[in-house]
């Protein structure tokens, strides 16, 4: 039934695309404004998932593996995959679903993201991420094993932490301008409204523990995972190897699909070409993903938000440095951004405020 | 098919609907100078970072049409004008993946 990774993938594809769920985006405004709204509902879709997922393990219910964790692979391969995801202009998860909403930078982030992953798992570089990762790991897994604690008292932390954080976001200074609305009832919300960050990580969390059962069934002993799959897929690809489409895969596959679907029936879709310099950026950036996310063992998905969610070394540690590498990458690669053509131009005659398209 | 027209028919026609985006906001001051910033074809962050930057130059009550096309721009520039205080005095879809917001300064 590795179908239900295909269905979970179009699914998680809507919801990002109509929620704006955007990992990248969540680590990189605390640097550049300062706001933490996104990574607020960042952490609220941790916090839903680590309450399922722990009530399913809990219960024997479901099994999900955690690896020990490789230190330096770990941090490295983070911090870089942070770097990564500033110039490619979105996260793993990011680049699938912005693939589908028609934008050509991402197609080519991917290639090179999904390529990279896979000569860094199976190919070429495969002995280096096997020294790295594999024969660096440690035996610590989860964090609440190795202190002997229960695993709810970090799920108490963790809820504490985000409701306090979202506590902390209740006041809007302002009324925030919305689009004019042309539909009603369903359509309207599914497709038009502005999907509140807070719904959006409640669907994503929800979403990511369902993965959890469904891929066991398959016999995968995890849930969401992108880096993995994206590899596979290049790896069934050129050596036609059909055991390395699995679950996974599938839920990768889905995720453009799903995305296409929420872009094209809320006109948000249109093939977009990049310049130059964001189609350099893209191919930097998703090479420097597929690395790092190889070396670390995951991506913001499998590491960030998954394996925080099981309360292991390797997520949270993830977590942390993503969140520096995607820092040190703002404030070089963002902060210092000029164009020649961002000049804002008087507008003087009142035909010319028509945006004719 | 249908199923799929019917959901997409609305946003048809929507470009030359005129000024109709339903969060105006009183603007505080008068008549100012219209600036337009055209972004599009840049991918986010960069049509809220070029808006920060170009609205510096802008005297109050200036307003700043900014045009762009990335997705997540429809959420953080208007989140951002609002924490900024500027009133948002036009947002409006104008196309496939094509938005027009106007910020004023304030």
């Amino acid at each position: 039934m590795i179908l239900t990774g295909l269905a979970l993938g179009i699914a998680l594809g809507f919801v990002f695309q109509r929620g704006r769920f955007c990992v990248t985006g969540a680590f990189r405004d605390v640097w550049l404004s300062g706001s933490k709204r996104w990574l607020t509902a960042f952490l609220l879709a941790i916090a839903v998932q680590a309450v399922l997922v722990q009530g399913l393990l809990g219960q024997d219910l479901i099994v999900a593996k955690v690896p020990g964790i490789a230190w330096a692979a770990v941090i490295g391969g983070s911090f870089m995959f942070g770097i990564g995801i500033v110039l490619a202009g979105g996260c793993a998860t990011g680049t699938y679903y912005r693939s589908g909403e028609g934008l050509i930078g991402s197609w080519i982030a991917l290639l090179f993201y999904a390529g990279f992953a896979s000569i860094m798992k199976y190919g070429a570089l495969s002995p280096f991420t096997e020294q790295a990762l594999g024969e660096q790991r440690t035996e610590l897994t989860t964090i609440h094993e190795s202190l002997g604690i229960s695993p709810w008292l970090l799920v108490a932390v963790l809820v504490g932490v985000t409701g306090w954080l979202i506590w902390q976001q209740r006041v809007s200074p302002q009324k925030v301008a919305r689009l004019e609305t042309t539909r009603t009832g369903f359509a309207h919300l599914l497709l038009e409204r502005p999907w509140s960050p807070y719904a959006s990580a409640v669907a994503v969390g929800v979403l990511a523990a369902i993965a959890f059962p469904l891929s066991n069934a398959t016999g995968r002993e995890s849930g969401l995972g992108i880096t993995t799959p994206s590899a596979n897929i290049v790896n069934f690809l050129t050596t036609g190897d059909v055991t390395k489409i699995d679950w996974g895969v599938l839920f990768v596959l889905g995720l453009i699909p799903g995305s296409y679907l929420a872009a094209k029936l809320s006109g948000e879709f249109r093939l977009r070409a990049p310049d130059a310099k964001t189609t350099v950026r893209a191919i930097a950036g998703g090479t420097i993903m597929g690395v790092g996310a190889a070396l670390a063992g995951g991506c913001t998905i499998g590491n960030a938000l998954v394996q925080t969610a099981l309360f292991s070394y390797q997520g949270w540690t993830a977590f942390l440095f993503t969140f520096l590498g995607v820092g040190v990458a703002a404030r070089f690669f963002i902060q210092t951004h000029r164009r020649a053509g961002a000049q804002p131009v008087p507008v003087t005659t009142p035909d010319a405020l028509v945006r004719t398209n | 098919m249908s199923f799929f027209k019917n959901l997409t028919k609305p946003l048809l026609g929507r470009a030359d609907a005129g000024s109709t985006a339903t969060a105006v906001l009183e603007s505080p001051v008068g008549e100012g100078q219209k600036y337009r910033l055209d972004t599009v074809g840049q991918v986010c962050p960069f049509p809220l970072v070029e808006a920060k930057q170009a609205i510096k130059a802008l005297a109050p009550g200036d307003e700043l049409i900014i045009d762009f096309d990335c997705t997540q721009a429809t959420d953080s520039i208007p989140h951002w004008a609002a924490a900024a205080g500027y009133p948002v005095t036009n947002f409006q879809q104008v196309g496939d993946a094509s938005w027009t917001i106007t910020v004023q300064k304030a």
